[in-house]
Formats: structure tokens, C-alpha cells, sequence
């Protein structure tokens, strides 16, 4: 077993009196609260986050609704198989996710090194934006138009103009959405993805 | 409240210092709070495996860091005014306490400006933990910790 041999060095041993003068302050000012245990103790294993359960109701709800909205509307069938599909896929793979994330937190949080949770993090979050950018977006570029199309045919008269005049300004309010969504969502978690990356390589490497 | 509750109150209580000291080195100000809500809620889930099979001490490193690890991510873009010190109600009252808390800060300052890995390889170092126990932990070898606390050495000395 190797022992630490870093005594000589200025800075960690000034760390290492401030690390015991905090540990003091800790051991005699901070006190777990019963409210915190019971907290924690009324977790039950393998429960999902409340957030969680959130994200996966919206995704039901929101099929269900939807669902509902295309076939009261009376859209062509083929219309109506492409939005449940699509709704379809989103809330089966949140619920994957979200169960395979939470089993992960429940039994390998414990054991696992910090290596292997950064890891396994990491695929987490690629898998989200690969599901972005190969389903999700790809689906919205579909629905804009088909959307429209399906909403023109209902108009009876409507010309080219009506269709350009309702897609405009769908496609508009889309590019104004994602390039939002890009820039406060995509790109941050692509940032600290690839961040997290060359961590884990140069942790790997030294 | 049954024993194994008991049990797990008796072991928070003994190791809170840990489980504090690892969430105010990842988080800031009020986001400690909560780090070490999540962090009693991994060591619960965790609690019925541990069952006492390794030492306690480095079984909550484990967790404590493996949970702040995964959240330090979630909230990386968040900024948080408060002090971690003003959060938890830790601030000293007399002189001592003021040099102290200058001591601290400088600690926190410094643990901060390292990666999330470095973070955590200080801090086990800094716990006395030996290269074989740290590199359990982190996932490496103990050279590995070796090269990373010398390369650590020398990024501090730059930040000085």
C-alpha cells in the first residue's frame, strides 16, 4: 500500500489544517435534523423521484390529449398514427430512461466509483440529445408541414396561398423555438457533456 | 422506529462532518441543503447492502461524492450568492472564529477552482485516506493518484 508523500507540500498542508478546522466547525455546529432522516428513511428503494414522476405523467398526459385533439379534429388517418407513434416512443423511452437512471441511483450509487457514475452519466446525457436530434427534431420538421396540410384540406376553397399563410408562420414560431432551445438547452448539456468526457480521458490517461 | 433505522440515524449522526464537508466542496450556499438531503437518501438506499461488510467512514465518501458528482452536473450553470458557511448557519461569532471562517473560505475557494475529479482525489487525500483507498473510490489506480495529487500540487500553486 502506498502512503501519501506529499507532506513537503505548502498549499495541501495548509489545506489539510483548513480540511480540520472545517471538520471542527461541522462536528460541533451542524446537526442532521429528525426531518431530514425521516426524509430520507421514507424513500422508499427503487421510488422514483417526484420530478421523475412528473416528467412521465406530463409525457402520458400529453399523449393522451393529444390523441384525443387529432382524432376529434378529424385528421387523416395516417396523420393520427404518426403523432401517436411519435407520442408513443417519447413516453415509452422516458419511462426507460427515468427507470433505468433511478435503478442506477438505487443500487450502483453505493458501490460504484466515481469513474463509473460520471460514465454512466455521461450516456445518459448523449442519449438524450441523440433522442433530440434523431426523434425529436426530425418529428417537428414532419408535423409543421403535414400539420398545415392537414388543417388546409379542412378549408374548403383554400388555395396554395391559405397553405403558405398558415405554414409560415408555424415554421416562424418553430425556428424561434428551437433556436431558444438550442442555445438554453442543447448546447449547454453538449458543452458538459464533452467537458465531462475529456475529464473522465485525462483522469484515464494520467 | 425500527433498528435498522436506528441503526442508520446512530451512523448519519457519527459521520455528518463527511457528509457536510463533501456537499459544501461540491455545492454553494443553499444548494448544500439539499446535496445532503439527496446524500442521506443514496446512503439509505444503499444502507441494507453496506450491512457494515466495509469501513463506514469510506463507504460514505462513496456515496456522498457519487451523489454530488452526478448532481454537480444538473446544476453547474447555477449560481448561488450565498455563502455555503451563511447557508448552513455556521458563521463564527468572536475573533477566533472570524480567522477561522477566512480559513475555511480559502479552503472552499481553493477546492472549488479544481475539476470535479481532482475535487474529490483532495479531498480523500486530505481525509488521510491512503493512494489504494482513494483510487477505490475515484476509480483508478493508486500511481494514477499519485500523478493526479502532483499535477493537483502544481495547478494550486498556480492559483495561489
Amino acid at each position: 500500500m502506498e502512503t501519501n508523500n506529499l507532506n513537503t507540500n505548502l498549499e495541501l498542508e495548509e489545506m489539510r489544517a483548513q480540511f480540520a478546522i472545517l471538520q471542527q466547525r461541522l462536528d460541533q455546529q451542524v446537526h442532521i435534523n429528525e426531518q431530514q432522516l425521516r426524509k430520507a428513511v421514507t424513500t422508499g428503494i427503487g421510488q422514483m423521484k417526484t420530478r421523475d414522476r412528473a416528467a412521465v405523467a406530463v409525457c402520458f398526459f400529453g399523449w393522451i390529449a393529444i390523441a384525443l385533439y387529432v382524432y376529434m379534429m378529424n385528421y387523416s388517418l395516417l396523420f393520427q398514427i404518426f403523432v401517436n407513434l411519435f407520442m408513443c416512443i417519447n413516453f415509452v423511452s422516458s419511462v426507460i430512461m427515468k427507470l433505468h437512471v433511478n435503478d442506477f441511483n438505487t443500487n450502483e450509487m453505493a458501490s460504484s466509483n466515481l469513474l463509473r457514475t460520471s460514465q454512466e452519466l455521461l450516456r445518459y446525457k448523449r442519449f438524450n440529445q441523440k433522442y433530440l436530434l434523431f426523434v425529436s427534431i426530425p418529428f417537428i420538421i414532419a408535423f409543421i408541414p403535414w400539420f398545415c396540410y392537414e388543417e388546409m384540406v379542412k378549408i374548403d376553397g383554400s388555395t396554395t396561398q391559405d397553405f403558405m399563410m398558415l405554414l409560415i408562420p408555424a415554421l416562424i414560431g418553430a425556428a424561434i423555438g428551437a433556436t431558444i432551445g438550442l442555445y438554453k438547452f442543447y448546447f449547454p448539456s453538449v458543452r458538459q457533456a464533452t467537458d465531462m468526457l475529456e475529464k473522465i480521458e485525462e483522469l484515464q490517461k494520467a | 422506529m425500527e433498528t435498522t433505522e436506528m441503526e442508520f440515524t446512530a451512523l448519519v449522526k457519527k459521520h455528518k462532518s463527511t457528509i457536510y464537508t463533501v456537499c459544501m466542496m461540491f455545492a454553494e450556499g443553499d444548494e448544500v441543503e439539499d446535496l445532503v438531503q439527496e446524500t442521506l437518501i443514496n446512503l439509505w438506499k444503499g444502507f441494507a447492502k453496506f450491512e457494515g461488510r466495509s469501513d463506514a467512514k469510506t463507504w460514505i465518501w462513496r456515496v456522498a461524492m457519487n451523489t454530488c458528482i452526478s448532481q454537480d452536473r444538473k446544476q453547474k450553470m447555477h449560481k448561488n450568492s450565498t455563502s455555503s458557511l451563511d447557508a448552513l448557519g455556521l458563521v463564527g461569532k468572536d475573533c477566533q472564529d472570524e480567522t477561522d471562517d477566512h480559513q475555511i473560505k480559502m479552503l472552499h475557494d481553493r477546492i472549488h477552482q479544481l475539476g470535479v475529479f481532482d475535487r474529490a482525489i483532495v479531498l480523500l487525500w486530505l481525509e488521510n485516506l491512503s493512494y489504494d483507498e482513494i483510487g477505490n473510490i475515484v476509480g483508478i489506480s493508486a500511481k494514477n493518484v499519485s500523478v493526479r495529487l502532483v499535477r493537483i500540487r502544481e495547478q494550486l500553486k498556480k492559483l495561489k
